[in-house]
Formats: structure tokens, C-alpha cells, sequence
């Protein structure tokens, strides 16, 4: 085949893929940016997993705004205004912004007909332990200095009962208490109103986040329109989701956008023309192209991680095509194509080779986001390295019109004076002092695992949620107990007593609160013993009961209904019955009809070990702690990604000794490997956490870093061509990871990072791969 | 952001006439009118002692009924009401909203923190307050704002001299409370068996 058939073919492959890609996309761009997507799943247990993703879905629906301004009447102004416009723009499936009027009577529709069997652990106690005197407990309920207002009228919850278990139930709304319908905190000078709103669709779903955050920009111009001293606060997921988007958005514009003008400048600073900047940028793309169009098909969608990191392959693509460029310079006049590829292809292959391997071992991790960019790189790069076999040569036909000496001969000579200056003898000793000043370094370093430290928040947004936290008391974190059973009851049972400890914790300022089913509905059997209590110790005597009301001051006919809603009042509240009342609503998510199984949410937990020891003796109670388990996760792949890079080191030497012999390979590993310990070193110092991302930056250095030492061995008969390939590669490298050091998701900058250090240590050290003279 | 969504209950009720005692100890205002004189002398006791005799009348009840006992208020740690007649019964509201009592007990912390922390804001924004009299024979009649607050309370009217003397409570329902306090003591700190039922209830 010759170079021209070969390069239309190349071409040809190129066109049908580009089709391929646009075809897919033109369907929408399928971008993950739920970072937590990036990772296996976690629980063992199947149910777990769905319970966890409903949860997710359901509270990741509701957004919480707080408008505010400096009185009341501003305040509401404000808040009418915001709520029209949120009405106006949509976006929003609901919004409350206003309660018109609460049904008061709902409570007792409710819950007052099966109210004897409802009672508080104060009050089981209390009947439990002493003689019940209906006169006094009557009296006790009129002579406190506040007035009745009670749940129930007087007569028929005269001791109280009823009305203290249903007290005991509310929950407290941190500063926020009904002010003519609007659910108001005052906080300093300020007075503010919270609006609950729940989106319509799901929170990662780019067009739902356009939706919302359009809709929100929309209100708050409107309400500043309106009260112009007036200020929105927002929390909920989709507000994150769509920060992290548009960060990772701009993330890839600056990354990408910098390396390609970095690298095009280096590229046209050593060869003064745009030819083989043009072409180099051909083969990264056709790369890029190849690895979203392998995603695409492959995953179906593309991790935000995975672009991000695909904008920065340029540089490490760009490398093949400039040892194709450098070699055309040296070869001068007597440059044909087919002599230059022939040329590069041994170093090339054998440093692509190296690199598919290592990503190879990183698309073998289990992570759904890792291996992503491995499967990507694999791609990408092998396409990239055919290009620059197949493609490039047939548009480099005619030979380079500069003297080879002239063009190249810089690179030789500075590589000359720095593989003297790394070989001589006060090298050794600066070795020897940077060995020694690594030590504390490597000393230092200190794994973290925690997934929270991973996810970059918006800061203005945190301190939105945390204000709204403070405010309205709604402080749950991710950690959750699952109780299952085999029936409702079975559940709730379980549930009661999980709960009797957490109200312990409580007590003793372990945990704010709770939220739990079995406190609105309580076990069908402590119902029936709650009555079966009040049956005996109020209801024994009805005669005595009677007659003692009405020393009180009850009528006759009160008492006598009194007697008659006991006896009728035989059947337990059930869980459907209170699914069915519109005072569930806010906590039904809890309830897990269908499997059957409930959630028992944690809010401001202080001693997480306390809390995550009174699971264990309990059946059925199962604590889930989603980021617990992935942080507990990473720090797994992180302890085995250690031996990991170990057995990749091994197989590169392989590699390098099937290729260069016994004595040559551990020559050539020696840069790289003292590149890996020095940036390990660096890590140490500067405080950065040692985790997953890091060594599996350090496992692609070893890929890379490694080339740079193939290249020169392979080069030396024209060693300036080649110190300066070898150079341009790594400043490219340099460039790409460099910028990926500053990006704002955690885990790409650590990723970054690793390879910045360890890259530029390889390539300063690459000297060291070569025979002395 | 998890469980956004509390279920709400309608207003929590019987923080009032707690406001109101608390409030009268706690307040220190500009004397600008009637109502910011009263509360300036009313806050300017540390600690008052004195005896009460309620009255309550409920619509549902043949007869009121009525009560009697000690309380003592003190600016710094609460209220503390002991009922003697006719049945032996002790409320505490601590000032920091931890004392005896259920969740709704709780629930009156936050308001008494303000009321205590001398915010008479807090109730103007709940009451419109119409001041009659002068410093030395004055009532006050408290209107709610807030429809929450007005649909299971009509007013409240305060009246007194040196001292808060009466505290007249009408529900939306008709049911009322009457409280009138006599044998005023002031003293600058607790007893120590005060400071116990308050710290240690």
C-alpha cells in the first residue's frame, strides 16, 4: 500500500468517524457531572444501592431559597416578587411560597381517633409507675400560666395525652415560625423568608440545571426590581450540579485553550513554521476524536472527568507527531517519507507501547470514571500514533530547506552540558543531598481518603446553604439508617427501638435529631399496649373517672363522651392511613412501601462513632453512610494501587529488557523512577494528601516519563533532533498536566500535580538513561 | 442539602403569656413612650418574688377555676411558677430554653432567648401594643400581628404600677386566663434553692 492510499484511507476513517460523533452528539451531549457517578458501586447490598438512589432523587429535587431584606414588609414584597418570577420563568414542578391557611383540624383528623393508644415515654412511665388521680391531672392541665389553644378541645383530651405526644412529635424549625403564611426567620437586622420549591427532573440533567438556575437569575432580577435592597440566597443539588458544570466548563476551555496555545508556540518557537504545529494538533484531535467516539459507544456518556482530562491528551499525542517533525529537520536534504518513518517507528512503538500499557493496568481499576479515561487514552493515543505513521508522512513529502546542524545543533549541546553536569562528580553529592531532603518529605506524606475532599463546592453556594442551614435547622448529613422487616409492623418495630437509642444520643448531645416513621406512626403493638395502659390506670373505673371530672368542673355529658371515644376507639393508626393525610407528605420519601423497609435520617451528628455503634444487636437496622463507604473505597484502591504501580514498573522493565538487554533496561527505568521518588517527596512537603488520583498519576508518569528515555537511546544518531523532540515533548506534557494542576475539581488538580512533579523531574533527569561517554 | 421540607406546625402557642412575664423583666428600651417606660422600670428588677391567683375560664367547664401560688422571675435565669391550690404543680422555662418539659418547651427557647436578650423588637413584631395611663398606674393592651397568632388568641391586657400586676388572657375561642400578681418582692440574686430548680430541674 503506498503512503498516499494509506493516508485517504486514514482520512476516509476519519470522516466516517467524525460522522459517527456528531450523529451521536447531535442527540444532546450525554455529560455525567455527578462526580459520585465516576465511582463503583459501593454497597454489597443491592437494596442499599436503590435506597441510597431514591433517596438522592428525592431530596436532590427540593431547593430552598431565603429572601431577605432589612423589615417585613420589604421582606414579603421581595419574596411575593421572587416567587412571580420563579412562577413566570418555570423550571420549578412546585413552589411554596406562601401557606394561604393551615388546616388545623388535619392533626386531629388524623390522629384523634386512635389518640388512647398514643402516648409519650414520659407519660407510659409515669402511668406505668404510680396511681392515676384524674382530678389532679385534669387540674394540673388548667392551673399552668399559659393558655389551653390545645390540639383537641379541652373535654376530650382533659389530661393532656394526646396533646403532649403530638407536641413531642413537631419538630423544630431552627428560628423559622409562620408569619401571616410565609415561613419567616429573623436573624440581627434582618428579616428573612424561605420559599421550598422542588425542580422538575433530575438534578444532573444539564437542560433541568439551565432550566432552574435561568429561573432563579430571572426571580432575583425581578425581586431587586421590585426591592432593590433585597437579597436571594439558594441551596439544593441541581444549584451545586450546575456549579460544578459550568467550573468543569471552564476547567476544559482554560486547560484546553492553554495547552493548545502553549504547545502551538513551542512548536513554532523550534521549527518556524505553523506545517507541523497544524499537523501535530490534526493527530491530537484525530486522537480526541477516536476516544469520545470509543466513550460514546462504549459508556453511552462521558464522565466531566473524562473531557476534561481528554482536552489535556493533546499534549501527550503531540509528542508522537513532533519526533516524526524533529526527525524531518535532522534528516535535511535526504528526507523522504517512507526513510522518515522508518526512522521513528522503533522508539515509538516502544514508547507507545509503554503507554497503552500503563493505561491498559489503569482501565483494569473498577472506578466507571478511571477506567473511562484510560479507555480514552488507550483510544486516542493508539489513533493518534497510526496518524503519525500513516496520515502525516504523506504531507511531509518534500525535505526541510534549513540546515540540520543549525536547527538542532542547540539541543545537542545544551544536552551534552547538562548530561555532564547530572554525570559529574558534585551531581553525586547534590544527589545525595536531595535524597536526604526527600526523606522528611516522604515522611510527611499522609493518605486522605475522604470523598468530600474530592468534590469541589462552590463557595458562595456553601455559604448560602450554610446560612439557610443555621437559619431554618435543617442540618441532615449523608449518613442514614436502613431498617427492613418482613412486614410493615416488623419495620416499625425495628424502627421504635432504633429510635429509643437515638433518643439517647440525643439526650446526650451525640445527635441533634432524628426523622423516623415509628415517631408518627407508632408499632401497631405499642399502640395496642398504650391503650391497653391507658384502659387499665384512666378508663378502670369509669364511674370514679366520671365523678372526679366533674369535681373538675367537666360536665356530665362530656365525661360521658369521653367514656364512649375510648370504647369506640379500638383500631390502631395505620402507615396507609397516614400516607394518605397530606401531613405525611414531607416525609414519605422515608417509607419504603414496596420493600418494605424505612429510612431513619440523622441530623447534626457530633459523635459518628456513637451513632455507628448502636446499630450493631439490632435486626434489620443497617447504618449507610454513602460517603463513608467510598472514602473506605478509595483508600482500598489507594492502598492497592501501590503494588500496582510496582507491577507496572515490572512490566515496563520487561518491556525494556525484551528490547534492550539485562544491563541497559534498569538504566533506562533510572530517571523516571528517581523523578517518582522526588515528586512523592514534593507531595509530602506541600501538604497535598496522598490518594488514588495521585498514584495513578504516577503510574501515567512512569508511561510517559519513560519515553522520553526511549527516545533518546533511540535517537542518539541524531542527537539534537532528538534532545530537542524529547524537550519539546516534555514542555508540552508540561504544559497540559501543568494547567490541570490548577483546575478546579480536587481530584483532577491532584492528578495534575502528581504529574507536573513527576513529569519534570524526567525529563531533567533523562540524561541519566544514556551510556557515558 | 437533605429534608428541606419540615412539617410545619401552625404556630406554637403557649409561648404568650411567658413572652409577656419575660418580656416585662427583660426589656430595656429607649423611654420614648408609656409602653418603653413600663419595660425599662419592669427590667430594672433583677429578681422578683411574688404570689399569684389565676382564674381560668373554659367555655367546656361548668365552673372556672382557680389557682394559686409563688413565682419568681428572674431576668438572667427564667421563670419559675409554682402552683400551690389546688393541686401541687412547677413550671420552669429557663431562659436558655434546656429546662424541664417537652419539645415545645423547647420550642419557646428561641423566643425566650430573644426576650430575655432584651428584644423588645421581637414583640412589637408580634403585637401591636396601645399603651393607656401613666408610669405609675398603666395598662397595656397587646393586639397580634400575625394571623397565626390571632387565630387562637383575641388579646392580652396588662396592667400595673411599680410591678406587672395583672395579666388578662383571651383565647379566639372566648376561654380566658386571668393572673394577678400581689406581695412584690425584689431581690438582686436567687436563692439557692431557686438556682437549683432552674439549673437542675
Amino acid at each position: 500500500m503506498s503512503l498516499k492510499t494509506r493516508a485517504a484511507l486514514v482520512l476516509i476513517a476519519v470522516a466516517i468517524a467524525a460522522a459517527a460523533c456528531a450523529a451521536y452528539l447531535a442527540r444532546g451531549v450525554p455529560l455525567q457531572t455527578n462526580l459520585l457517578a465516576m465511582l463503583p458501586p459501593t454497597e454489597r447490598d443491592p437494596v442499599v444501592e436503590h435506597v441510597i438512589a431514591k433517596l438522592a432523587t428525592s431530596v436532590g429535587a427540593r431547593v430552598v431559597f431565603m429572601v431577605s431584606a432589612h423589615d417585613a414588609g420589604h421582606a414579603r414584597r421581595a419574596a411575593d416578587a421572587f416567587a412571580a418570577g420563579l412562577k413566570s420563568a418555570g423550571g420549578l414542578r412546585a413552589l411554596m411560597a406562601r401557606l394561604d391557611s393551615v388546616d388545623r383540624s388535619l392533626p386531629a383528623k388524623l390522629y384523634a381517633p386512635h389518640r388512647f393508644g398514643l402516648l409519650t415515654d414520659e407519660d407510659r412511665a409515669g402511668l406505668a409507675r404510680t396511681e392515676f388521680n384524674a382530678r389532679d391531672a385534669a387540674l394540673r392541665q388548667l392551673v399552668m400560666p399559659l393558655p389551653s389553644a390545645a390540639a383537641l378541645p379541652l373535654a376530650q383530651d382533659p389530661f393532656g395525652f394526646y396533646g403532649r405526644w403530638l407536641a413531642s412529635r413537631e419538630p423544630r424549625a431552627g428560628r423559622l415560625r409562620l408569619e401571616d403564611g410565609y415561613l419567616t426567620a429573623r436573624d440581627g437586622e434582618r428579616v428573612r423568608i424561605v420559599l421550598l420549591g422542588e425542580i422538575d427532573g433530575d438534578a444532573y440533567d444539564e437542560r433541568v440545571q439551565q432550566r432552574v438556575v435561568s429561573a432563579f437569575e430571572h426571580a432575583s432580577a425581578d425581586m431587586h426590581a421590585a426591592e432593590p435592597q433585597a437579597e436571594a440566597w439558594r441551596a439544593g443539588t441541581v444549584f451545586y450540579a450546575a456549579a460544578a458544570r459550568a467550573a468543569a466548563k471552564r476547567d476544559m476551555e482554560r486547560i484546553g485553550l492553554g495547552a493548545t496555545i502553549g504547545v502551538a508556540l513551542l512548536v513554532l518557537l523550534a521549527f518556524r513554521t505553523l506545517r507541523p504545529m497544524l499537523l501535530g494538533l490534526l493527530s491530537a484531535a484525530i486522537g480526541i476524536l477516536f476516544g469520545t467516539l470509543a466513550l460514546l459507544v462504549i459508556d453511552g456518556e462521558i464522565q466531566l472527568v473524562s473531557l476534561a482530562f481528554g482536552a489535556s491528551l493533546i499534549g501527550e499525542a503531540v509528542d508522537y507527531s513532533i519526533l516524526l517533525f524533529a526527525a524531518h529537520l535532522a534528516a535535511g536534504a535526504v528526507w523522504t517519507p517512507e526513510r522518515g518513518v522508518a526512522m521513528v517507528r522503533p522508539g515509538l512503538t516502544v514508547a507507545v507501547g509503554t503507554s497503552l500499557l500503563a493505561y491498559a493496568l489503569l482501565a483494569l481499576l473498577p472506578f466507571p470514571g478511571v477506567s473511562q479515561i484510560a479507555r480514552f487514552a488507550l483510544v486516542g493515543l493508539a489513533a493518534s500514533y497510526l496518524t503519525v505513521l500513516w496520515l502525516l508522512p504523506a504531507f511531509m513529502q518534500r525535505p526541510s530547506t534549513r540546515d540540520p546542524q543549525a536547527a538542532t545543533g542547540w539541543a545537542a549541546v545544551l544536552l551534552d552540558k547538562w548530561s555532564a553536569l547530572l554525570t559529574g562528580r558534585r551531581a553525586q553529592w547534590a544527589a545525595v543531598a536531595i535524597a536526604l531532603a526527600c526523606v522528611p518529605g516522604w515522611l510527611a506524606l499522609r493518605a486522605n481518603d475522604d470523598v468530600r475532599l474530592l468534590i469541589s463546592r462552590d463557595a458562595q453556594l456553601a455559604s448560602e446553604e450554610a446560612a439557610i442551614r443555621a437559619l431554618t435547622g435543617f442540618d441532615a448529613g449523608g449518613r442514614f439508617f436502613l431498617v427492613r422487616g418482613a412486614n410493615e409492623d416488623e419495620v416499625l418495630q425495628r424502627e421504635a427501638a432504633l429510635v429509643q437509642h437515638l433518643r439517647a444520643l440525643e439526650h446526650a448531645g451525640a445527635l441533634a435529631r432524628h426523622q423516623a416513621v415509628s415517631d408518627h406512626v407508632p408499632p401497631r403493638s405499642r399502640q395496642e399496649e398504650d391503650r391497653a395502659l391507658v384502659a387499665k390506670r384512666v378508663f378502670g373505673e369509669p364511674q370514679a373517672l366520671a365523678r372526679e371530672l366533674a369535681q373538675v368542673g367537666f360536665s356530665p355529658e362530656s365525661a360521658k363522651t369521653l367514656l364512649q371515644d375510648f370504647e369506640r376507639s379500638r383500631e390502631p393508626l395505620t402507615i396507609a392511613a397516614w400516607l394518605d393525610s397530606p401531613l405525611s407528605s414531607p416525609l414519605r420519601h422515608l417509607w419504603l412501601r414496596d420493600l418494605p423497609a424505612s429510612v431513619v435520617t440523622l441530623h447534626g451528628e457530633r459523635d459518628v462513632v456513637a451513632t455507628a455503634s448502636i446499630a450493631t444487636g439490632l435486626d434489620g437496622v443497617t447504618l449507610v453512610d454513602k460517603a463513608g463507604s467510598v472514602s473506605a473505597l478509595l483508600g482500598w484502591y489507594r492502598a492497592s494501587a501501590l503494588p500496582g504501580l510496582l507491577i507496572a514498573a515490572a512490566a515496563v522493565m520487561l518491556v525494556l529488557v525484551l528490547r534492550y538487554g539485562l544491563r541497559e533496561a534498569p538504566r533506562l527505568m533510572l530517571p523516571v523512577v528517581l523523578a517518582l521518588l522526588v515528586s512523592a517527596a514534593i507531595f509530602g512537603y506541600s501538604g497535598q494528601p496522598l490518594t488514588v488520583f495521585a498514584i495513578g498519576a504516577w503510574l501515567l508518569t512512569l508511561g510517559i516519563g519513560v519515553n522520553y528515555a526511549i527516545f533518546l537511546r533511540e535517537g542518539m544518531d541524531r542527537r539534537g533532533a532528538t534532545a530537542m523532540a524529547v524537550m519539546l515533548s516534555g514542555s508540552t506534557t508540561l504544559l497540559a498536566w501543568g494547567l490541570l494542576a490548577l483546575s478546579g475539581v480536587p481530584a483532577l488538580r491532584q492528578f495534575g500535580f502528581a504529574l507536573l512533579t513527576g513529569i519534570a523531574g524526567a525529563v531533567l533527569l533523562t540524561p541519566l538513561a544514556l551510556r557515558r561517554q | 442539602m437533605n429534608q428541606l421540607l419540615p412539617r410545619f406546625s401552625p404556630g406554637s402557642v403557649p409561648e404568650l403569656v411567658l413572652v409577656v412575664l419575660l418580656w416585662t423583666s427583660g426589656c430595656a428600651a429607649a423611654a420614648d413612650d408609656l409602653a418603653d417606660r413600663v419595660v425599662e422600670r419592669l427590667a430594672s428588677y433583677p429578681v422578683v418574688r411574688a404570689d399569684f391567683l389565676q382564674e381560668r375560664t373554659v367555655a367546656s367547664l361548668t365552673k372556672p377555676v382557680t389557682s394559686s401560688g409563688r413565682m419568681v422571675l428572674s431576668r438572667d435565669q427564667g421563670l419559675l411558677w409554682q402552683v400551690e391550690q389546688p393541686v401541687k404543680a412547677t413550671l420552669v422555662f429557663s431562659a436558655n430554653g434546656t429546662a424541664e418539659g417537652g419539645a415545645a418547651q423547647a420550642e419557646m427557647g428561641r423566643l425566650i432567648r430573644a426576650i430575655v436578650g432584651a428584644d423588645l423588637r421581637e414583640l412589637r413584631e408580634t403585637f401591636d401594643i396601645e399603651p393607656r395611663g401613666d408610669l405609675d398606674r398603666w395598662t397595656l393592651h397587646l393586639r397580634p400581628q400575625r394571623r397565626e397568632v390571632a387565630q387562637y388568641l383575641r388579646g392580652i391586657d396588662l396592667a400595673g404600677g411599680k410591678h406587672l400586676e395583672v395579666i388578662s388572657v383571651v383565647e379566639a375561642n372566648g376561654d380566658s386566663l386571668m393572673m394577678r400578681m400581689r406581695n412584690f418582692a425584689v431581690a438582686t440574686e436567687l436563692d439557692p434553692a431557686e438556682r437549683r430548680r432552674f439549673l437542675a430541674p
